[in-house]
């Protein structure tokens, strides 16, 4: 079964998500990358 | 039935939880995400984000073994000191034998405990949040710090370009009169 993984490192912490939900990992990095780039913009 | 595998790790400390409900991991995640995304960094990494994903071939193996509808959640073990090692209280004792509110407060008890169980004068960020992230699952940054010092309970002092911290006698009586369990 395919295992989609996202890992998120800034500075020393790192977190990683792995899963074979490919929609939940789709949504959760959907979640990081909007709140990144809101973020920083 | 699907599998969720989150890692948390900060240093040489990391948590992990792996279920087979999406809402605990989900849950999780956001309670990371927020303190992830206002962390100050003081390293030369500061305002990068590296982002990996893998495809569909990814080679990582998934859990082997996971508990239906249950997540663990499995901290390292605090390191400490060879001495005293049987009678010295970890910090997550400590605090819990403690009266703490909110992250500020377990913040100065983690500065009491550090001056008064573990003897030592002075505390850098760094330090502190290697004993406090396995202890409580949060992580103390720069605004803290800052509040504390405003708040007249912590001094700090510049030494070798490391910032470092001390529980001051304000900080003592703030813990003694109102965090003391």
């Amino acid at each position: 079964m395919a295992e989609y993984v996202f890992k998120m490192k800034k500075g020393e912490v790192e977190i990683e998500l792995s899963s074979d939900d490919a929609e939940f990992v789709e949504q959760q990095l959907a979640k990081w990358r909007e709140e990144i780039l809101k973020k920083q913009g | 039935m699907s599998t969720y595998h989150f890692k948390a790790k900060y240093n040489d400390e990391q948590i992990e939880v792996v279920a087979k409900n999406g809402a605990v991991i989900e849950r999780e995640l956001d309670r990371y995400l927020e303190s992830f995304l206002n962390r100050k960094i003081h390293t030369e990494n500061k305002n990068e984000f590296d982002i990996c994903t893998h495809g569909e071939q990814c080679q990582k193996e998934a859990p082997t073994e996971v508990q239906q509808d249950t997540f663990e959640f499995q901290p390292q073990q605090e390191q400490s000191s060879p001495q005293d090692e049987t009678q010295m209280p970890t910090l997550s004792e400590f605090i819990a034998s403690n009266k703490s509110y909110n992250t500020f407060s377990e913040f100065i008890i983690a500065a009491y405990y550090i001056k008064k169980v573990l003897n030592q004068d002075c505390f850098t960020l760094k330090m502190l949040n290697a004993k406090f992230y396995p202890a409580t699952g949060s992580l103390v940054d720069f605004s803290l710090v800052e509040e504390a010092k405003n708040s007249g309970l912590i001094d700090s002092k510049e030494e070798d370009g490391v910032t470092k911290y001390t529980l001051n006698e304000q900080g003592e009586s703030h813990f003694i009169n109102q965090l003391r369990g």
